[in-house]
């Protein structure tokens, strides 16, 4: 998964537990930029009578980067607080919820926007309502208008969001778990001496009907940058990196009478997300837990599992014969300088034609995006490796096939950007778990928040 | 003891973890012992992260993680101090025993 439960201790706390980030120049608004942090892995729709929801006692940030030292200087924080109406109802809801003000709502929930920039703290609004979860055609009969009234304007041309959206990341993780199993190539994987799969299988995507808990801001692109030049492709002052926090109070004590957890002290960072997969599989188990919680800077001390990633190794063990080139780069210990730039530096100019996402020295995993690069009209999911730079790794977009983008970097497509002499095996820019954007059923959006309506617990699963 | 106190055990060196609403017994809330013994002042708190006024009307929660440092750190708010007070820590842990 990009970051769904990726850690031994994050995975015991879902409401804290970030699961993607997205960082693109706005399609319908390229003035703007928006940032999307998702949270809550794996939700079942019908998840009834207590309906998912952000944690109350979890500082959500989303931050950005601007003069590139992986230090946050525009920081947009989110704050949560549940109320309920009628104590004395089991229900979530009374009767049909036909607006966000609808007395049928019995459990509901609104939040705070803060931005942090320059030392400073402004708290640009509060008392903002997420919509209720899809619930079904009684009670949540006409959701995606409803929700959509949950897109509330902020000072400064912002836009926000927050509240449950259909899971708009695809992978096959059954398969992929199952000792790096990629169904369309599987008959050729080694199976351990089994011979369990005899021919090519379509890949399943396991988040298919399931949701999670998005939030979106739009921002005005000026506001996410700091002066220096900007506006051209080749202006560092362009790129900004992104990345997700989620913090909670260091004390924690269930409190016997309130019959709740009571947390006291100073917020403590208990996940990060920035690039996909890079907690997930590129930190050793060993490790994800301390990772999540620092902060980019500190990404230097894990560099190395960057530069030899485990997978690059297994992907020549496991497919027999399939990357022999691979093997061979593996064996002679060569530093993947390729994924290095495209994780932890950005790409520098000069590398891949007219593009650049470079934010210096600094080892840090932030999701960069050079700001100055417009939506494409006709977009690539398989972003600048398909031609497409304004796709991940320049940010990343809703739908971009960030699976298939990564485990073709890693199979070794993209180490010719940095070494000429390197030829990739026939099989790195083939590989793939089998899906493509078509595999989300609730597709996306065209519009902010740009991710699809959340299944409804009546209609999923199907019968 | 405060009704609201809660004692926990914690991994390490005899850790005590102890949480109490203050004005309902203070930051310490244990059994009185029988023979209260003046304290000395603590060292100068080291501040780990701000902890305004507003923090003291509880609740606290008092961390002892290892019992023979006579260090233990308050969180109160979104606040946390460093208290050095071996004499503390000890009638605090004598508190602890009258409870058994």
């Amino acid at each position: 998964m990009s970051s769904h439960r990726e850690a031994p201790e994050i995975s015991k706390d879902p409401v804290a537990d970030s699961t993607d980030v997205y960082a693109f120049v706005s399609p319908d608004d390229p003035s703007t930029v928006t940032l999307i942090a998702n949270y809550i892995p794996l939700e079942g729709p019908a998840g009834g009578p207590n309906f998912y929801a952000f944690g109350d006692d979890v500082l959500y940030e989303i931050h950005v980067d601007n003069d590139a030292d992986a230090e946050p200087d525009v920081t947009f924080q989110f704050r949560f607080q549940t109320a309920l109406a009628d104590p004395d109802t089991f229900l979530y809801n009374t009767g049909p919820i036909l607006s966000l003000s609808s007395p049928n709502w019995n459990r509901r929930q609104t939040y705070s926007v803060t931005r942090v920039q320059n030392g400073q703290s402004d708290l640009l609004a509060w008392g903002l309502a997420s919509p209720p979860c899809n619930i079904g055609p009684l009670s949540t009969p006409n959701y995606a208008a409803l929700a959509k009234t949950a897109v509330h304007p902020l000072p400064g041309g912002i836009k926000v969001f927050a509240g449950q959206r259909a899971e708009g990341f695809y992978v096959d993780l059954g398969a992929i778990f199952d000792l790096g199993d990629l169904r369309p190539f599987e008959n050729l994987h080694a199976q351990y001496g089994m011979n369990v799969f005899s021919k090519a299988a379509p890949g399943v995507n396991a988040t298919a009907q399931l949701n999670v808990h998005s939030i979106a801001i739009q921002v005005p692109i000026g506001q996410l940058l700091w002066g220096s030049p900007h506006g051209k492709v080749t202006d560092q002052g362009s790129v900004i990196g992104v990345w997700t926090t989620a913090s909670r109070q260091t004390a924690q004590i269930w409190d016997a009478d309130q019959r709740a957890n009571c947390g006291t002290g100073p917020f403590h960072q208990v996940s990060r997300l920035a690039n996909p997969l890079v907690n997930e599989v590129l930190i050793p188990l060993g490790s994800k837990d301390l990772w999540n919680t620092l902060p980019p800077s500190a990404d230097k001390q894990f560099a190395d599992r960057v530069a030899h990633p485990e997978l690059a190794g297994l992907l020549p063990a496991l497919y027999p014969g399939v990357f022999p080139n691979l093997a061979k780069l593996v064996a002679a210990g060569t530093a993947r300088a390729d994924l290095e730039a495209i994780l932890l530096t950005g790409i520098p100019s000069g590398i891949v034609a007219g593009f650049q996402n470079y934010t210096g020295a600094v080892l840090a995993d932030m999701l960069r995006l050079n700001t100055a690069i417009p939506p494409t009209a006709k977009p690539n999911a398989l972003g600048l490796i398909g031609g497409d730079p304004a796709g991940f790794p320049n940010g990343r977009r809703v739908f971009d096939d960030v699976v298939t983008v990564e485990l073709r970097a890693i199979a070794g497509v993209t180490v010719p950007l940095v070494d000429k002499s390197f030829t990739p095996d026939g099989a790195a820019s083939l590989v793939t778990d089998g899906l493509t954007a078509a595999s989300v059923p609730s597709g996306y959006l065209d519009e902010f928040p740009y991710l699809g309506v959340p299944y409804s617990g009546f209609d999923t699963p199907k019968s | 003891m405060s009704r609201r106190s809660v004692l926990r055990g914690a991994a390490g060196a005899g850790a005590v973890g102890l949480a109490a609403a203050a004005g309902a017994g203070g930051i310490v809330a244990a059994t009185r012992p029988a023979h209260q013994q003046a304290l000395p002042p603590a060292a100068k708190p080291e501040t780990m992260a701000a902890m305004g006024p507003e923090a003291m009307t509880g609740p606290l929660v008092v961390y002892l993680r290892d019992t023979t440092t006579g260090e233990f750190d308050v969180f109160g708010g979104t606040g946390q101090v460093r208290i050095k007070n071996p004499a503390l820590v000890s009638q605090l842990l004598k508190n602890v025993q009258l409870a058994w």
